[in-house]
């Protein structure tokens, strides 16, 4: 009784939180509620008995696409509230494409009202093929094995996303560090020191962890992205203007590791991405380190939204 | 034992509440800030102990106390640089 109140009132919380992100007219204010939204999800995702997404949606969700949607409000020079230009549909248009979203819901509620369910449904299904059935983490398993075409092309929409902020070239920190006055405080240094081998830890474990329990590339190296972060905003991390061979290797690591896990074993196995059932367990657990490298650099970096990095002090 | 953690829970949540109506009625940002921070670090305080109590497990409730020194010192920076910033800016960017 009192569990269902309380998921009735996040639901309800959800619904509201999401309205109002959208229809805030102040730019600021949208980005707060985007973050309490993300940090509301994750609570559902973990009162649905989903961790791996809870970890998921409050690392990158609310951690990381905050912090990247803040830095970005900053570098725009934030207009004054209520600048923000109103909608330029039509009343009428708005109206009509509102109608057409939910009756367009509706006919998908109703069609997969009618899709018969399998027993037990699609995940006993996959644990019972899965290759690793007694060990492994089943969430660690399906994303590296079932499916292992789509956590590559992920990876790789990742890096190209990176590139692409490169070719950008708004070297968001620097905007940010230009005229801030809240970094020569001897406070955020000290902070640094203590939480920055905290989150190193931590994101190290939940990468570790990803093998047996809750966890892996994408929360760990969410976590070490932001441990990244935050050494740039305590000035331990410099921006540097060329990206160096050592980090152009570590950026390319995961996906490198995982196409040629890939591709060294089609010869025997006879198809991409087809790994022996002996050794897949060691294959996911390197591709995973590979993995979680090179998202927490790619995150970092789309934070700096510089190409190379130095240290500072 | 477990009589005793609901008891310190509910004490939290009554910080929180504290906290909240604090951080709305409040005239400025800075009475704003010392409620939340304040009261909001005491009410987590007595959340974890009382969920410590309710465990009754060593290696949780230390856990819990962590998780409680962590949060005290990100609200302490947290608060520290709204402060500091409101100050810089001057009162009339409200």
């Amino acid at each position: 009784m009192t569990l269902s109140l309380f998921d009735g009132l996040t639901a309800l919380l959800l619904v509201i939180l999401a309205w109002r992100c959208l229809v805030v007219p102040d730019l600021f204010r949208g980005i707060v509620l985007f973050v309490v939204f993300g940090l509301l999800l994750a609570l559902t995702w973990a009162r649905l008995d989903a961790p791996d997404l809870a970890l998921a949606e409050a690392a990158i969700g609310a951690g990381i696409l905050g912090v990247l949607l803040l830095g970005t409000w900053r570098a725009l020079g934030s207009p004054r509230s209520g600048e923000t230009p109103a909608s330029s549909l039509s009343r009428w248009l708005q109206i009509a494409s509102g109608l057409g979203s939910a009756l367009l819901a509706g006919l998908v509620a109703w069609a997969l009202h009618l899709v018969p369910g399998s027993e037990g449904g699609a995940g006993t299904l996959a644990v019972e093929e899965l290759p690793l059935p007694a060990t492994g983490q089943p969430v660690t398993a399906v994303l590296l094995d079932f499916r292992s075409y789509d956590t590559l092309l992920e990876t790789a929409v990742l890096l190209m996303a990176v590139v692409g902020s490169w070719l950008a070239r708004s070297s968001l920190l620097d905007a940010i560090a230009g005229n801030d006055a809240t970094t020569d405080t001897p406070v955020v240094p000290a902070l640094v020191r203590l939480f920055a081998p905290v989150l190193l830890v931590v994101g190290a474990y939940l990468v570790w962890a990803g093998a047996h329990s809750p966890g892996g590339a994408f929360q760990g190296g969410a976590v070490l992205a932001a441990a990244g972060v935050l050494m740039a905003l305590g000035r331990v991390l410099g921006t540097a203007p060329n990206v160096g061979w050592l980090l152009r290797l570590l950026m390319v690591l995961g996906l490198l590791v995982f196409i040629s896990a890939g591709l060294l074993l089609m010869p025997t196995e006879g198809s991409f991405m087809a790994y022996p059932e002996r050794w897949a367990g060691l294959i996911m657990h390197l591709v995973e380190y590979a993995l979680a490298l090179s998202i927490a650099l790619s995150l970092l970096l789309l934070f700096t939204g510089a190409p190379g990095l130095r240290r500072l002090g | 034992m477990s009589l005793l953690g609901a008891l310190i829970i509910v004490c939290g949540l009554f910080f929180y509440l504290a906290g909240t109506v604090g951080m709305l009625r409040f005239p400025d940002v800075y009475s704003r800030l010392h409620a939340v921070t304040k009261a909001d670090n005491v009410g987590l305080g007595l959340l974890c102990l009382g969920c410590g109590l309710l465990f009754q497990s060593w290696s949780k409730a230390a856990l819990l106390l962590v998780i409680w020194l962590l949060a005290v010192t990100a609200a302490t920076v947290g608060c520290h640089l709204i402060a500091r910033n409101r100050l810089q800016q001057g009162d009339d960017a409200e």
